[in-house]
């Protein structure tokens, strides 16, 4: 009778012990946060919108943690750099989906970037949210979104700019050779010519290169009355320092696609007086967005990226809880459902989504770089 | 624009240039091997300087002379460590060799300076117009920097012992020993002059442009393609070629072809026909092809029987 009732105890607190050892473990479980990825140009060409993009995610982080997560979870980002490479960033995503397995991943931006990661991460049924802007991305794939308006809408809206604003007839094209930039000029080439302009001079520059006078030299061999098309991170800086230095100018100005992307890592005095276009950040909500990044870091956000990388972020959050899931498939029908009615703080608030998963809707804004930073352009 | 200002233009390129090719080139002639490492000494020159010059506030020229010192005996250093094990292995071995003390050099520029864009505390400069040609005054101390380099390059290896012994291990390394020189020390002080020139190149392109990691990366083919069309081994080559390739590249992009093939338009009527921006590369390197077809050891190489 002893022998049982000693048998009996130990069976007693064993279970006692394997069932703590459960509840525990659930407990842990549930405590464990719900991880996706990002893979965001720390380093390289992009570095300072790359850096607007950190701050933006980390902002949209901490709001969507203190209003109590996903699923009851926190969420988490495991960031990656791209280096503004399609090599690293390919290898950054590998390691993302291979390793830390995430559902979705966000970013990419450019779309020599975006184009080879979105097809892995399409080809692994791994949601990706990229804020790129090439037409070619409507191919990647079902798992495949874009949050921000495709290259044929920014470069008509370019063109229209300085026709409307110069009533330019004569045009200069200057774009960098990559995926992004070839789509900004064959669409700038289309408006001009639709709108019966001359093109006089038409430029392709490679990246991270430290001359680019034969390149300047060709813009403005022709005497172009406006120069259209995009410049990009540090090499815009050696590009505007060294039209700078030639004394080149166009004779009614500069008009670039994503004008924040050239005049972020410029120096003042090179880009005074340049225009373009950037996604448009007026309304409650993205004046809110300003205001937080302001007081978080101290200074107003360089360039529209952060504004980008928030709305990805919302949107993957709200999208899970939707789904209820943290599964990439029941995230990516999700998607489509929760983007209508949610009112992001980028391109002008709407993030609907076409059919292919790219951007319904794009209002840009038009800017003028003045004293250094970049102002509402008034006429 | 005024052809003037493309053959400055032209000049600034060659004199940034040209600097690294001559240091290259010098270091082949005696160590008979292409050093890809090279253009990374480059790098490392610009970024010492930066840290003198930013981080502790020296002036530029004394932050610049000092980085070259110290380029100069981290290249004796790593010819000690490296390269001394190596003497005799066939080029490409020390070719490889190379090419992987260049990735371990620009990953550790990397990883002491960070992957972001550095500039010199030189402040924009503004151009004055001399002839009609805009030009700042950093570009024109870039331009004279370089000229008194070569001098001095021309002086050390045609007037002093120094040359005379570097030329002699060129010609034949034993000949020269048993003669008395020590060609241990002629190497040393080759990989110290071929270094320093390379991290004086960086800084001028500091100067010019930017500072990045991969600064001394994205000038190695231009400058094997320099070293290559001047004659692997003459300093008076890599000069040439410096000038010819900053010219190529800045007249070939500018020049209507269409004017040339129809004789400005006389037989016939074809103007705006432009090389690709895209293909600027190309330029220099269907010149380098041109000119080994036709002088297979370069323009001022010696000819081979």
């Amino acid at each position: 009778m002893k022998q049982t009732n000693f048998f009996g105890l130990v069976l007693f607190f064993a279970s006692l012990v394997i069932i703590s050892l459960f509840v525990a473990s659930g407990a842990i479980q549930a405590k464990e946060p719900v991880k996706i990825g990002a893979i965001i140009p720390i380093t390289g060409t992009s570095e300072v919108e790359g850096q607007d993009m950190s701050r933006g995610l980390q902002i949209a982080l901490d709001e969507i943690n203190t209003a109590g997560g996903v699923l009851g979870r926190s969420l988490e980002v495991i960031v990656e750099d791209t280096e503004t490479r399609p090599k690293s960033g390919l290898d950054a995503v590998h390691k993302l989906i291979d390793i830390n397995k995430v559902p979705v991943i966000l970013g990419g931006y450019f779309s020599s970037v975006s184009l080879p990661t979105g097809n892995y991460s399409n080809s692994q049924g791994v949601v990706q949210l990229t804020w790129s802007t090439s037409p070619a991305l409507r191919k990647v794939g079902p798992f495949f979104f874009g949050i921000c308006g495709t290259d044929e809408l920014m470069a008509a809206n370019t063109v229209k700019f300085a026709i409307e604003d110069a009533r330019a007839k004569r045009f200069g094209i200057i774009v960098d050779n990559s995926a992004y930039g070839l789509g900004v000029l064959e669409f700038s080439k289309r408006e001009i010519k639709k709108a019966g302009g001359e093109i006089v001079a038409e430029v392709k520059y490679e990246r991270e290169k430290a001359d680019y006078r034969p390149e300047l030299q060709r813009v403005f061999a022709q005497k172009p009355e406006v120069v259209v098309g995009t410049l990009i991170g540090k090499d815009a800086r050696t590009i505007f320092k060294q039209a700078y230095e030639l004394g080149l100018k166009p004779q009614s100005g500069w008009y670039l696609s994503w004008i924040s992307l050239a005049t972020a890592p410029s120096i003042p005095e090179t880009v005074e007086g340049v225009k373009g276009l950037i996604g448009r950040l007026k309304g409650k909500a993205a004046n809110r967005f300003n205001e937080m990044y302001q007081e978080k870091y101290g200074a107003p956000p360089q360039t529209v990226w952060g504004h980008y990388i928030y709305d990805a972020v919302w949107l993957t959050a709200l999208a899970i809880n939707f789904a209820n899931s943290p599964e990439p498939k029941a995230i990516k029908d999700a998607l489509f459902k929760v983007a209508p009615v949610y009112r992001g703080v980028s391109g002008g608030g709407d993030k609907t989504f076409n059919a292919d998963g790219m951007q319904k809707y794009e209002v840009y804004q038009r800017m003028v770089c003045k004293n250094g930073k970049l102002v509402i352009y008034q006429k | 624009m005024l052809f003037q200002q493309i053959v400055i233009n032209a000049l600034i390129r060659a004199s940034e240039l040209g600097l690294l090719a001559i240091g290259l080139t010098v270091t082949y002639d005696i160590l008979k091997f292409a050093n890809f490492a090279h253009v990374e000494f480059a790098c490392i020159g610009a970024f010492l300087a930066y840290t003198m010059n930013v981080t502790l506030g020296m002036n530029i020229i004394l932050a610049g002379l000092v980085a070259i010192l110290v380029v100069g005996v981290l290249s004796i250093f790593i010819d000690r460590l490296v390269f001394i094990r190596l003497r005799g292995a066939s080029s490409i071995a020390l070719m490889v060799t190379s090419l992987g003390l260049g990735i371990a050099l620009r990953n550790g520029v990397r990883a002491i300076w960070g992957a972001r864009i550095k500039g010199y505390a030189i402040g924009l400069q503004n151009p004055v117009e001399l002839i009609g040609v805009r030009i700042t005054p950093v570009q024109i101390f870039i331009i004279l920097t370089s000229v008194i380099s070569m001098v001095i390059i021309h002086l050390i290896l045609k007037r002093t012992k120094l040359g005379k012994a570097m030329r002699a291990t060129s010609a034949n390394p034993a000949l020269a020993q048993a003669c008395g020189i020590h060609t241990e020390r002629i190497v040393r002080w080759v990989w110290f002059m071929g270094a320093s020139l390379a991290a004086l190149g960086g800084i001028m392109i500091g100067l010019d442009t930017h500072l990045t990691p991969r600064m001394g990366f994205s000038v190695m083919i231009p400058v094997f393609a320099i070293s290559i069309l001047g004659g692997l081994g003459n300093p008076y080559g890599a000069m040439v070629g410096a000038l010819i390739l900053g010219l190529t590249e800045n007249i070939g992009l500018y020049t209507d072809l269409g004017k040339i093939l129809t004789l400005n338009g006389l037989i016939g009527n074809l103007t705006g026909l432009y090389i690709p921006t895209g293909y600027k590369l190309a330029i220099s390197f269907i010149i380098m092809i041109v000119v080994l077809l036709w002088r297979p050891s370069g323009i001022m190489g010696k000819r081979e029987r």
